[in-house]
C-alpha cells in the first residue's frame, strides 16, 4: 500500500531542506515519488532527484484554494497507477490548509484500501507568533493537523522561550509528537524513524531539568555510529538490555546492523524496552542509530565500540 | 433561448434585479474550466485564440441556457501582462512558474503600461472573445468578466507566501503594490465596459483561510471598495467572490458596495442569509468538487435543493451557483442536472414545498 507523507509549513520553514535530507534515506529500497505544489518557490534539489531516481510531479492548477482538491486527486491516482510508489511525499503550497488536503486524500483509494496519510509540519519558531497573529486559519490548521511537528529557525531562542512556544503549539495540537531539537543536525535516518511512528514518541515524560514542556513536546536527539567490532547474540542482548536503565539517556528507539561471529551478522531493533534481533548475511560494517532524550552519546559509542559516522 | 425557459437571461436578470416576476431563479454555474467539455476542446486549445474562447462559452450557453457567459481575465491576468510566466497545460489551469517580482523592493521596476489593451495581447484576445460572444447571443444573454481582486492580482505579481510575509515585514510596499494593481484593474474594467460587460471580482488569496480579518480590512477592503465605486460610476454591475471560508469577513465584503455576493461552499447559506441577506443578493453555493465533480446527478439534485431550502427567502434575493470553479474532471451530466434541478426548484413563484 502506498504511504503518503505530507510535508507542510509556511515559506521558509524548511520543507524543501527536509525533503532533500530525508529523500535519500527513504529511497533505501523503496520506490518514492514527490508531488510539489508551491506556487513558484524553489523545488527540491535536482541533484537529490538525480541521485535518488525519485519521481517528481508538479501540480499545475492555478487556484490557491481548489488546486489541492481537484488536481491533486488526478495526479496522485495517475502516479499510483503508473509508478506504484511505496511512498509519496506531498509538499503542498505553504498557504494551504492541511485539513483540505487530508480530506481530499482520505477519499482516495489505492485499490480497495484507503491511503495511509502521515502529516509532518515544520514550524518556523522564530516567526511563529507573528505569523499566527497575521495569517488566516491555514497557519494554525497546518499545526493542528500534523502527526509530527519539527521546530525550524530555533537558533537564538532561549530554552525558556522554546518551552513557552512548545506549550503553545502543544495546546494547538495535543496529539502530535513535537520535536524541539534542531532537526537540521539530526541524521536523515533519525528523521525517517521519527516520522514513521510518531505515536511512539508522544507522551514520553518531559526531559529532565524542565517541567515546562508538556506531554507531546520533547527535546529529541539522535546518535549514529559505525563499528567493525564483532558481537555475539548474547553481547547484543546485553547491550540492548542496558538501554533501558537510563545510563545512556532515555533511548526510545535503536536500530541497526552489526557484525557477528564468522559469516554471521545481526539486525537489531529496539523499541522502548522491547528487543528484536535477527541473524542476517555477513555485514561488512556495523551501523547503528539511536533516538531519544538526553542521549549520552559517549556511552553509546563505548557500548557499541563504535566511531562517529 | 433554452427550450425549458420562458425568458431570456437578459430579460430574466433585468426583471430579477428590479424585483419583478421571472420564470425561474437565475442560475450561474462557474464554467471557466469545465466549459470546454461542451465544445470537446482542450483547455489549451480554448486559450489559443478568441474564437475558441467564445465558442466554448456559446456552446455552454446553447446547451445549458444559464444566465451569463464569461470572459475570464483570470486570477493571473495582471501578473502575466506585467511579465510573470505561466505554463500551458492541455487540461489544466495555468500556474505561474516565474513571478515578475520576487522581491517587493523592486516594485519600481514594474511597467504598469503593459496592462493596457494596446500593450497586452491577452487582454486584446479577451476583448475580441467578448465581442464574438455578444455578437452570437444578440439580445439574449450578457457577458460577465471574471477578474482578480486586488490582493489576488498582487499575488500574481509576487508569490502569495512572500506577500503574506511582507504584511508583517514590509507593509508599506504591500500597500504600494496593491495600489498599483487596483489602478490597473480599474483601467482594464473600464476598457472592457465599453462593450457593456458586467464584472465579478474574484479574490481567493484574500480568503479568511489565508488572511486574518484585520489584514482583510487593512489591505483588501479599501482597494476593493475603490474598484467598486469607480465601476459603479460608469454604470457597471460588480459581483464579488472570495473562495474558502469568508464567515469572518462577510460583512466588510458587503460594505465594499458590491451588487452580488458569491459564496464558496465552505460558507453556510443560512448563516450568510442571517448575517447579510438583508443587504445583498446571495449567490451560491453547490460544492464544485465533492458534489459537481465527485458526486452523482442525485447528489447534485440534493445539493441544489438544499441551497434553495436555505437561501430561497433571502430578503435581497438568491441566485443559484456553484461555490467555485468546477474542475475539468467534472462531468457535463452533473452540469445538466445542476441546470435541471435549478429549473425544478427555482420555478417562479418559488414554492417551499418543492424543496422544504
Amino acid at each position: 500500500m502506498t504511504e503518503i507523507i505530507c510535508v507542510t509549513g509556511f515559506l521558509g520553514a524548511g520543507k524543501t531542506t527536509f525533503l532533500n535530507k530525508i529523500l535519500p534515506i527513504c529511497l533505501n529500497g523503496r520506490k518514492t515519488a514527490v508531488i510539489e505544489n508551491d506556487f513558484g518557490d524553489a523545488g527540491i534539489d535536482a541533484a537529490v532527484v538525480g541521485e535518488t531516481g525519485a519521481v517528481v510531479r508538479e501540480l499545475s492548477s492555478g487556484c490557491i484554494c481548489c488546486s489541492l482538491k481537484g488536481e491533486m486527486k488526478a495526479v496522485l491516482l495517475a502516479l499510483i497507477a503508473s509508478e506504484s510508489p511505496d511512498v509519496i511525499f506531498v509538499e503542498p503550497s505553504g498557504v494551504s490548509r492541511s485539513t483540505d488536503l487530508i480530506g481530499a486524500l482520505s477519499q482516495m483509494k489505492d485499490g480497495d484500501s484507503a491511503l495511509s496519510v502521515n502529516v509532518v509540519n515544520l514550524v518556523d519558531v522564530a516567526n511563529f507568533e507573528d505569523y499566527l497573529e497575521a495569517f488566516g486559519d491555514f497557519y494554525g490548521d497546518q499545526i493542528a493537523s500534523a502527526q509530527t511537528i519539527f521546530f525550524s529557525h530555533r537558533q537564538g531562542l532561549t530554552q525558556e522561550k522554546m518551552n513557552e512556544l512548545a506549550n503553545q503549539i502543544s495546546e494547538m495540537n495535543p496529539v502530535a509528537a513535537c520535536y524541539l531539537s534542531d532537526w537540521l543536525e539530526m541524521s536523515g535516518e533519525a528523521l525517517w524513524e521519527l516520522i514513521q511512528d510518531p505515536k511512539d514518541f508522544v507522551n514520553t515524560p518531559a526531559f529532565s531539568g524542565s517541567g515546562e514542556a508538556k506531554s507531546g513536546a520533547g527535546v529529541f536527539s539522535s546518535w549514529s555510529g559505525a563499528s567493525d567490532s564483532r558481537f555475539s547474540r548474547e553481547d547484543l542482548e546485553a547491550i540492548l538490555a542496558s538501554l533501558v536503565d537510563g545510563q545512556m539517556g532515555q533511548v526510545l528507539r535503536a536500530k541497526g546492523f552489526c557484525r557477528g561471529e564468522g559469516n554471521l551478522g545481526w539486525h537489531f531493533n529496539y523499541r522502548r524496552g522491547s528487543v528484536e534481533i535477527k541473524s542476517v548475511d555477513a555485514v561488512a560494517e556495523g551501523r547503528m542509530l539511536a533516538i531519544g532524550q538526553n542521549l549520552n552519546t559517549a556511552k553509546l559509542a563505548e557500548l557499541f565500540r563504535s566511531r562517529p559516522v | 433561448m433554452h427550450k425549458d425557459d420562458q425568458m431570456t437571461p437578459n430579460e430574466r436578470l433585468t426583471a430579477f434585479g428590479q424585483g419583478q416576476d421571472v420564470d425561474r431563479v437565475p442560475i450561474l454555474p462557474f464554467l471557466a474550466t469545465i466549459g470546454v467539455k461542451a465544445s470537446g476542446m482542450s483547455l489549451r486549445d480554448m486559450r489559443a485564440n478568441a474564437a475558441n474562447e467564445a465558442k466554448v462559452q456559446i456552446d455552454c450557453y446553447r446547451r445549458l441556457g444559464h444566465d451569463c457567459m464569461t470572459v475570464d481575465y483570470g486570477l493571473h491576468g495582471l501578473g502575466i501582462a506585467l511579465g510573470s510566466q505561466v505554463n500551458d497545460p492541455e487540461y489544466g489551469v495555468p500556474v505561474i512558474q516565474e513571478f515578475v517580482l520576487e522581491d517587493l523592493k523592486n516594485l519600481d521596476s514594474l511597467d504598469m503600461t503593459k496592462t493596457e489593451r494596446k500593450n497586452d495581447p491577452e487582454l486584446r484576445q479577451r476583448f475580441q472573445a467578448a465581442e464574438l460572444m455578444l455578437e452570437a447571443a444578440g439580445d439574449e444573454c450578457g457577458v460577465d468578466v471574471t477578474i482578480s481582486g486586488p490582493f489576488t492580482a498582487a499575488a500574481s505579481v509576487c508569490p502569495a507566501s512572500r506577500l503574506l510575509r511582507a504584511l508583517i515585514r514590509d507593509p508599506e510596499n504591500v500597500h504600494r503594490l496593491i495600489r498599483l494593481c487596483t489602478d490597473a484593474i480599474i483601467n482594464i474594467c473600464k476598457d472592457l465596459h465599453s462593450l457593456g460587460l458586467s464584472f465579478t471580482l474574484c479574490d481567493p488569496v484574500a480568503s479568511g483561510t489565508v488572511l486574518k480579518k484585520q489584514n482583510y480590512i487593512d489591505f483588501v477592503f479599501p482597494y476593493t471598495k475603490r474598484i467598486v465605486d469607480e465601476l459603479h460610476e460608469i454604470g457597471a454591475s460588480v459581483g464579488y467572490h472570495i473562495c474558502g471560508n469568508t464567515n469572518n469577513i462577510i460583512e466588510p465584503m458587503v460594505d465594499a458596495g458590491v451588487d452580488l455576493l458569491s459564496l464558496d461552499n465552505m460558507v453556510d447559506m443560512a448563516t450568510a442569509k442571517e448575517k447579510v441577506g438583508k443587504r445583498i443578493c446571495l449567490v451560491g453555493n453547490v460544492d464544485p468538487i465533492g458534489v459537481m465533480t465527485d458526486g452523482s446527478p442525485a447528489d447534485v439534485d440534493q445539493s441544489v435543493k438544499e441551497c434553495f431550502r436555505k437561501a430561497h427567502d433571502s430578503p435581497c434575493g438568491f441566485i443559484l451557483a456553484t461555490g467555485c470553479d468546477i474542475p475539468h474532471e467534472g462531468s457535463l451530466e452533473n452540469l445538466d442536472q445542476f441546470m435541471a434541478s435549478g429549473r425544478k426548484y427555482g420555478q417562479w413563484p418559488l414554492q417551499a414545498k418543492l424543496f422544504g
